[in-house]
């Protein structure tokens, strides 16, 4: 059913790690195409390239985080009723919620889907806690394009305060890979290359 | 909640958190799933894995979870966290976290510690290492 590029002597197909129904893969199929015809790079994106927008970081964006990680930490609990409970009163975000969504930046606020692009490595400084209810803004910028051992690697920076306030409350470094194959096209074992950005 | 405290010595293990990065969880829509090498299989062979990769933000969270049970409220202020996604975490692997506390610094009242946190998988390969400074009341 629908088969993939060999990965040893194994053909891959879409419902090898889940139960999928034929109705299901057809669907995928038609979802990944989609994302195959619309995709563009990070690597693209200009450098000094900058955009800033706000999120509103409501109970139920927390609650599928939590869920994403397996995460039921009490502190960020205040779906369906609010406002919950922590040591700053009323519900707050999992660290590293707000900073996850940086990747605004370049998928809805660029257009780049980024298929095969991965991250490698980040940095963030807390300030303040980011309480269950605010709205956040994030100004973002492209800051660093190299290519190293034949990949493509993008830094972008973060800064997010309160939009109400202009507290702030997270930076945030992201480095990511534009895409995991090396740009030489060699068949290299992904495995065999740790994707740290730094070495 | 938590178990720092201002007299803790260099040397000490935090407590871990186990996961096991299951494909419904790495194709939550929470991760956008706009990179399907997160949750497809055909994808993820056509760019040279042998199994779709949990997003880096997984193995992120779990090392945070682990700091937030450890530090408690102060990993949400004046703390940094700064980490390297060293392996893939392919579907189906159980991520165990670690961490260590490697340095105590006193600054008049203020005590700020170190702690250096890895996750593996059950082979013992290293996947995520990250270093944490906050402060402990």
């Amino acid at each position: 059913m629908n088969k993939g590029k060999t990965m040893s002597e194994h053909v891959v197909a879409h419902d090898d790690l889940q139960p999928m129904s034929k109705t299901q893969v057809e669907q995928l199929e038609v979802f990944l195409a989609k994302l195959d015809a619309d995709h563009g790079s990070m690597w693209d994106i200009q450098e000094g390239t900058e955009l800033t927008w706000e999120m509103r970081v409501s109970p139920e964006l927390v609650v599928l985080y939590a869920d994403g990680v397996e995460d039921y930490n009490p502190w960020y609990e205040a779906w369906p009723l609010g406002p919950g409970e922590s040591p700053f009163g009323t519900a707050i975000a999992p660290p590293l919620l707000v900073p996850y969504w940086q990747n605004w930046f370049h998928r809805q606020g660029m257009g780049r889907s980024e298929v095969g692009g991965v991250a490698t490595g980040w940095r963030t400084e807390f300030f303040a806690p980011v309480m269950v209810g605010t709205t956040v803004r994030y100004h973002g910028k492209l800051t660093k394009k190299y290519v190293k051992r034949g990949r493509q690697y993008t830094e972008r920076e973060f800064t997010v305060e309160d939009a109400d306030t202009g507290k702030l409350l997270v930076k945030h470094t992201a480095i990511a890979l534009s895409n995991f194959a090396p740009l030489d096209g060699s068949d290299q074992p992904a495995d065999e290359e740790p994707a740290d950005g730094s070495r | 909640m938590a178990v720092a405290s201002r007299d803790i010595e260099v040397g000490y293990e935090l407590d871990g958190v186990k996961k096991q990065a299951v494909i419904q969880l790495m194709g939550s829509r929470h991760w956008g799933r706009l990179n399907p090498i997160h949750f497809d299989p055909v994808t993820a062979a056509n760019h040279g894995m042998r199994a779709p990769i949990a997003t880096g933000m997984m193995s992120g969270a779990y090392l945070a979870e682990t700091c937030v049970n450890f530090f408690g409220k102060t990993f949400f202020e004046n703390a940094i966290m700064e980490g390297k996604f060293v392996k893939p975490i392919y579907a189906g692997e159980i991520i165990t976290t670690h961490g260590v506390v490697r340095e105590r610094t006193v600054d008049g009242d203020r005590v700020r510690l170190k702690v250096e946190l890895w996750a593996e998988n059950e082979a013992g390969e290293v996947k995520t290492v990250a270093w944490v400074t906050a402060d402990v009341k």
